[in-house]
């Protein structure tokens, strides 16, 4: 029975070859948008650093002065000042690991110029930096504890060492920093991150090239990239700091440095309390004059933040709009379909089928339909996303790589599933009421005049 | 004609109405907000930008090696890049069309409420006037005993100024420019307006601000080691991409150095407008296809529509109503369809035409547009109608006399 069924839904689906095509280009088009943006905007918000989102901490502190204006949000907190970090960092606290990042970049070069020098960002960190947030490494490893001390060593990107040295092993071997020598320690594989949170700079797409210890960034000047969160006084000359008055800055009460720390089975509580009293003593040399504001958060709950407010929603909520459509105008195609086979179905009812048959061969048919447009639609995003590639190049101004750029359009098979599951559950949706058009039709109202 | 059998027939087909005026009107919402969007990203690509941009390349030259002496790579610079064949002019300067978002608010007294007007500054050599070719219009030409050119730090700026067409206007209307002095700060060193120079566009702060050409040329070079001057260079009509290379490799001869930029200006000029120019690319080829499959749907079904009527309009040819009667029928009834749908979708459009200029800071709305918008819709779904509706004209009244 159910064959019979199966085969008479096929007939059907072939007889009107131009209303089925019609019906199957708007399923098609319309899932194939919808993947295309939904797979942008699920790349896009994935939880970075996998296993230890959880436990990586970004520690932030209110040591603004008494005027400033209240915070509501973590995201609008200064960053730590470099006595902070460096305090907190020797301090005894409850602790795995304990990290801080600068943000800079700097001009890469052979002392025989045989490549052409390059200029390109990097981070400025400590050892533990590399133990905290796993970057997977091709060749090497991160510097040794002793070397945060700012020894000569820097951690390369995999771009950075395919173009420096074409792709091989290139530890131990030497480059120029700035047009000063340093010896590479390690190379890191592909490290694609869907947000870059670990310097607070919320790149998307943008990775670092090179790592080098952040005492020798400050010794030797190198550029500190970052926004300087200063008291009001300080905010007009702040600019300066960049590469300039690192004695200043370093006294200051100018936030600039990103601190991490990596608290064991996710509680933060006992770690805020040692913060809180570390404040409560910073507090007799006249600082913190604010009442007491912290945040200590992981990283699942900051990307919790981010998405919700800086996601792709109205880009998938478009593309929901536009399936909408399509799956309306596909309603109407179908109802014109089945209702043409009135005359058929009544005979079949006449003839003694019962309704559950009937509406077993529609279900087949318009599954059928959920299927094929299933495919095409897969097909569409496909393209749709290499579109989209292109479409981010242009408009970075090829700025961004490609590489880099490539992982927030890549479709995987889970969501390749989800689409199959999308597509044929919707093609049913839409079906209910056509179907229950048909069935409810009286028996006798088309034998009349035959 | 009669709109009361129409309306009737409407009532009876209620699912099919609703389903179809739902997706008039989403495509209708869908549609223009994104042209919408589109129109005001095409009015600031519009704007003219008073240079050849297409001949004339930019380069950003940076050393790394701050043991080099600036002061000599730069004059070693100016005579290789002069020597080249196909070059015409090159200009030292602290700001580059399309990108100059340097905005200065300056004065025209040094009072306590003097009111400023806000204009880029092009800090460059003199030839900037050759390299950009701008016209002069009003006074004299900034000379070489205008310039200063200085890496000590010990100079001052200065003095004498040209500005723009534009600000001279908005800040002198009818009154000639030319002798009128200007404060760059309160309380700052004035300078003397020696001419007026056709407008140049000078970036995006400004664009927004509805002030593209305001701008102002102080012919002075105050570089140091940290403060490097980028490179203007004219070349010959047509030449400009095949160039860049060869400039970019004599810029490298000099030993510590680094080329960041080395683009053509026209590529300055698209980025521009990026941010907001993909997006409306994405948006506009999105409305096309969604257009195109609600016309497409509204052609099926019209068509199933005409075999379902069949006998329906056989009687009414009978009956006398002539062929043109039978589609103006159907055309009349989408016509009623396509209506009610748009103004839902120009409801749905104005909601989210309000949030976004919020957002942007821009205003979006356009009635004009909305009102082409609806026409055109009316229009391809006309069509779309037209098509499968002629068939239905050519139904014979004989048909009535079947069985069936």
């Amino acid at each position: 029975m159910f064959a019979y069924n199966f085969s008479l839904a096929l007939r059907s689906l072939k007889e009107r070859p131009a209303l089925t095509l019609l019906m199957l280009l708007a399923m098609s088009v319309g899932l194939g948008l919808f993947v295309t943006f939904y797979t942008f905007a699920k790349n896009g918000s994935d939880i970075p650093h996998g296993d230890k989102a959880s436990t990586l901490y970004l520690v932030q502190m209110d040591n603004r002065e008494l005027s400033a204006d209240k915070i509501d949000r973590a995201i609008d907190m200064p960053d730590t000042t470099y006595r902070d970090a460096v305090n907190l960092y020797n301090l005894d606290m409850p602790a795995i690991h304990q990290t801080y990042v600068m943000r800079t970049w700097a001009t890469l070069s052979f002392a025989d110029n045989e490549v052409r020098p390059m200029q390109t960002r990097g981070a400025a960190t400590t050892a533990d930096f590399f133990t905290m947030f796993e970057p997977p490494f091709l060749y090497g490893s991160g510097w040794q504890l002793a070397a945060d001390s700012g020894d000569s060593q820097v951690v390369l990107g995999k771009t950075m060492n395919d173009k420096l040295f074409g792709g091989i092993n290139s530890v131990g071997k030497r480059l120029l920093l700035n047009n000063k020598p340093v010896t590479v320690v390690g190379v890191l594989d592909t490290w694609h991150l869907s947000w870059r949170l670990y310097d607070r700079g919320y790149y998307q797409g943008y990775p670092h090239d090179f790592f080098v210890p952040v005492q020798y960034a400050l010794n030797h000047n190198l550029t500190r990239d970052t926004r300087f969160d200063c008291w009001e006084a300080d905010q007009p000359q702040s600019s300066r700091f960049t590469n300039q008055d690192l004695d200043i800055l370093r006294a200051s009460e100018c936030g600039w440095l990103a601190f991490w720390a990596e608290l064991p089975e996710a509680d933060p509580a006992q770690y805020q309390e040692k913060l809180h009293s570390y404040i409560n003593e910073q507090k007799a040399y006249g600082r913190f004059p604010r009442e007491l504001q912290t945040y200590v958060l992981n990283i699942v709950e900051q990307m919790d933040f981010l998405n919700a407010n800086y996601g792709e929603q109205s880009s998938v909520i478009m593309a929901l709009l536009f399936y909408t459509v399509c799956l309306l105008n596909a309603i109407g195609i179908l109802l014109a379909k089945f209702i043409r086979r009135s005359k058929e179905v009544s005979v079949r009812r006449a003839l003694g089928a019962r309704k559950s048959a009937i509406i077993l061969q529609h279900t087949l048919e318009v599954m059928m339909l959920g299927l094929v447009s299933a495919v095409f639609g897969l097909l569409i995003a496909v393209l749709g996303l290499k579109a989209m590639v292109q479409i981010r190049l242009w408009a970075s101004d090829y700025n961004a790589r490609l590489e880099d750029v490539m992982p927030y359009f890549q479709l995987d098979w889970g969501l390749a599933l989800q689409a199959f599951a999308i597509s044929v559950l919707c093609a049913l949706l839409i079906s209910i009421y056509p179907i229950w058009r048909l069935c409810s039709q009286p028996v006798a109202g088309y034998l009349k005049s035959q | 004609m009669e709109i009361r059998p129409i309306l009737l027939s409407l009532k009876q087909n209620k699912f099919m109405t609703i389903v179809t005026v739902l997706q008039v009107s989403l495509t209708m919402a869908v549609l223009s907000s994104a042209i919408l969007t589109t129109l005001v990203t095409l009015r600031a690509w519009n704007m003219p930008s008073g240079i050849h941009h297409n001949n004339i390349i930019r380069i950003n030259a940076e050393f790394y090696d701050d043991t080099q002496d600036l002061g000599a790579a730069m004059q070693r610079d100016l005579q290789r890049i002069k020597a080249l064949p196909g070059v015409q002019d090159v200009a030292r300067t602290y700001a580059v069309p399309f990108t100059a978002e340097d905005v200065v608010e300056l004065y025209q007294t040094n009072e306590e409420n003097a009111q400023p007007m806000q204009t880029a500054v092009f800090e460059a050599e003199t030839s900037l006037l050759d390299v950009l070719q701008l016209k002069l219009l009003d006074g004299r030409r900034l000379s070489s005993a205008d310039e200063v050119i200085d890496g000590t730090g010990a100079s001052q700026g200065a003095a004498s100024v040209m500005v723009s067409e534009a600000l001279a206007k908005a800040l002198f209307n009818e009154q000639s420019a030319v002798g009128k002095t200007l404060w760059l700060s309160k309380g700052g060193d004035p300078v003397q307006v020696v001419g007026v120079y056709s407008n140049v566009m000078t970036g995006e702060r400004l664009n927004g601000r509805g002030m593209s050409y305001h701008s102002l040329i102080r012919p002075q070079l105050l570089w140091s080691q940290e403060n490097e001057p980028e490179y203007l260079i004219r070349v010959e009509e047509g030449r400009g991409a095949a160039m860049i290379e060869e400039l970019v490799s004599l810029f490298y001869q000099e030993q510590g150095r680094y080329v960041g930029a080395s683009e053509l200006l026209t590529r300055v000029q698209k980025r521009m407008y990026d941010g907001r120019g993909s997006r409306a690319l994405i948006n506009l080829v999105i409305s096309a296809v969604l257009m195109l499959i609600t016309a497409v749907g509204i052609a099926g079904l019209t068509s199933f529509q005409v075999n379902q009527r069949r006998k329906q309009i056989g009687t009414r040819r009978a009956l006398g109503a002539r062929k043109s009667d039978i589609i103006r029928y159907f055309l009349t009834e989408n016509t009623l369809i396509t209506w009610f749908g748009c103004l839902l979708g120009a409801l749905v459009t104005l909601f989210l035409i309000f949030d976004l200029s919020k957002r942007d800071e821009e205003n979006y709305l356009n009635m004009g547009a909305i009102g082409l918008i609806i026409l055109s819709m009316w229009v391809i779904n006309a069509i779309a109608t037209w098509l499968p509706a002629r068939k239905a004209a050519k139904i014979s009244p004989a048909i009535v006399t079947r069985g069936n």
